[in-house]
């Protein structure tokens, strides 16, 4: 087990350093640049030029290449082209919120989708059952920054219950945070509910005959036991795969949703950097975003042998 | 006498289809308190279903017609509430792979107390202590560690004990095993029917014990019953339809049985196999 772990953080390092390298690769080779971004629309060739060389973009791409393991190795990803501010401290301020949007969108999938999944799957055929399948499926297809302005219209224009935007940290007042995050957790929430739904309920119908759920129908044990002990038991394993990537996937920041909200997460200042050219500022969100990918799978894994007694490393 | 009082599982006139097609017709038989009754036939002869339809365990597409009278009461069209309460109380049964008949992913411990606990109305020490009971019983002895294992650690001798302890531990007193040896080592199929013929003695239990081999089971059982094509074919007692069998197919599943001393050049064959199964299969069933 401790081996094990040892083997899969070794292999952290070039998981995350082979995307770190392309993306160095990627974004200097990409057209535009920084330095025309912030010397403005009126700067003349020279001043550019002026710029470029304080920000050490004039230099080879392999001596900025060498810099830039240099720091980043240490994990210094520097300061923001634009703003006098330290990347690393950027990154952990947007990614609390991010992460505070995934818990809370995550929660919202975690209580409808393998509940309704339980429900239709031992209904299989039934009213309940067609009803959610059909609306799965809308779930599914429909983008989640599309319910994002749905909701927004109904809520927040109509209706006028939510904000429409913004966001209030916790720590200045717990209900406004969690009443500015609902709509935007709800809209992804909501379409992570309809896979989870769709994979629970598939794993209800596909223990639900299971030789062992037989033999525990077979001990007299009544059905919702049944259900509830053996044949969501065995449906379980599986989903957490889908929970683990979903939540890697909003921890990437949701981007479009984000902006709709204007949530200011990670998905938003990467939107930002990317349009600016903020080559430290993107590095330094894919850093995390890698990072947070290779310690989900990892989890995922370490969960995957909890859950079920078969896995050993 | 037990044969003269009246018997625990009277089935009669038992059907069981799928759609149109029909898998089990018109088998009948008794077994009574004490008595071992072996029911034998090729794979698709109807046996697991017969067995299936007296549990109320079978597959939502088929359905059974006929008889089940068990101790006084008749088992078929009985609410499903009523019928499922029977299991593991008044009807155990053991089935042929103990590897996926148990859960995988629950601790022997944990899948034994819960019947218990349902039927009995054991607390969660005492269940315990009838689970450790019930290991002993079947010659596993008292092993904690046995209650705390997963399925896939345990061999599959003692994951065939384990289901066994299962089954008999709310106090049926009708054991149906479903070819429970097949998945097993020659040595240790002779353990497991030795046991469950101990325990139907102990018990006081009326077993009926499925297989597809007439040898294995000739020794430890009262009576016989042959299936072929989903019906009864032979049935009697156990000496008699093994030395003076009368059907053609009876026969055959004797010659069949491989002998020390005698090496067969072709196994017997029988013409007609599970052919009216097939055929219809063919022709109706999607």
């Amino acid at each position: 087990m401790t081996n094990y772990l040892l083997k899969r953080l070794g292999a952290l390092l070039p998981t995350v350093a082979v995307p770190m390298v392309l993306l160095f690769v990627m974004l200097r080779l990409a057209p535009g640049d920084p330095a025309a971004a912030i010397a403005g629309d009126s700067a003349t060739t020279e001043e550019i030029a002026e710029v470029r060389g304080r920000l050490g973009l004039d230099a080879s791409l392999w001596d900025q290449f060498l810099g830039w393991l240099g720091r980043v190795v240490r994990l210094d990803f520097g300061d923001s082209l634009f703003a006098e501010l330290r990347v690393s401290g950027l990154v952990f301020e947007h990614a609390q919120v991010t992460v505070q949007l995934t818990v809370l969108a995550l929660t919202v999938a975690l209580l409808i989708g393998p509940f309704l999944g339980i429900a239709a799957g031992t209904r299989r055929h039934g009213l309940l059952d067609r009803v959610l399948v059909f609306g799965s499926s809308i779930g599914i297809a429909v983008p989640s920054f599309w319910l994002a302005v749905l909701l927004i219209a109904v809520f927040g224009v109509v209706w006028q219950v939510f904000p429409v935007a913004g966001y209030v940290p916790f720590s200045e007042d717990p209900v406004l945070f969690l009443h500015h995050l609902a709509l935007p957790a709800i809209s992804l929430g909501l379409v992570e509910a309809a896979t989870l739904f769709r994979y629970s309920r598939a794993g209800v119908l596909d223990s639900l005959h299971q030789p062992f759920v037989t033999t525990a129908r077979s001990m007299g044990l009544p059905e919702r036991m049944v259900i509830r002990k053996y044949v969501f038991r065995a449906a379980v394993v599986p989903m957490v795969t889908v929970v683990g990537l979903t939540t890697g996937s909003l921890m990437g920041g949701a981007v479009v949703t984000e902006s709709v909200f204007s949530v200011p997460g990670l998905g938003q200042l990467l939107l930002t950097a990317v349009q600016r050219r903020d080559y430290p500022v993107i590095e330094g969100c894919i850093f995390f975003i890698a990072v947070v990918y290779v310690l989900l799978n990892l989890l995922i894994d370490l969960l995957y042998s909890l859950l079920d007694p078969r896995i050993r490393y | 006498m037990h044969t003269t009082t009246e018997p625990l599982l009277r089935v009669s006139g038992l059907s069981a289809r799928i759609g149109d097609l029909p898998l089990v017709q018109e088998v009948g038989f008794e077994v009574h308190r004490g008595r071992t009754l072996a029911v034998v036939g090729e794979s698709g002869s109807g046996k697991s279903i017969t067995a299936a339809a007296v549990m109320g365990i079978l597959p939502p597409q088929i359905t059974a017609e006929g008889s089940v009278f068990f101790d006084g009461t008749e088992l078929l069209g009985e609410p499903a509430k009523r019928r499922r309460a029977r299991g593991g109380a008044e009807i155990g049964y053991v089935f042929q792979e103990p590897m996926s008949a148990l859960h995988p992913l629950l601790r022997i411990g944990t899948q034994m107390i819960r019947p218990l606990r349902h039927h009995l109305g054991l607390g969660r020490r005492e269940a315990r202590d009838q689970a450790l009971e019930l290991l002993e019983q079947v010659g596993l002895g008292r092993e904690r560690k046995v209650l705390d294992a997963y399925v896939h650690e345990l061999s599959g001798g003692m994951r065939q004990r384990v289901m066994i302890a299962m089954a008999i531990s709310c106090r049926p007193r009708l054991l149906l095993a479903d070819e429970p040896t097949t998945a097993l080592d020659p040595t240790v199929q002779q353990q497991i029917l030795g046991l469950l013929v101990r325990l139907r003695e102990q018990l006081d239990l009326a077993l009926v014990l499925i297989s597809h081999d007439l040898g294995l089971v000739a020794r430890h059982s009262d009576e016989v019953l042959v299936m072929y094509d989903g019906r009864v074919v032979e049935q009697g007692p156990t000496a008699q339809v093994v030395d003076r069998p009368e059907h053609p197919y009876t026969r055959a599943l004797i010659d069949a049985a491989p002998r020390l001393g005698r090496r067969p050049d072709r196994l017997p064959t029988i013409d007609g196999a599970v052919l009216e199964q097939t055929r219809a299969m063919a022709g109706g069933a999607r």
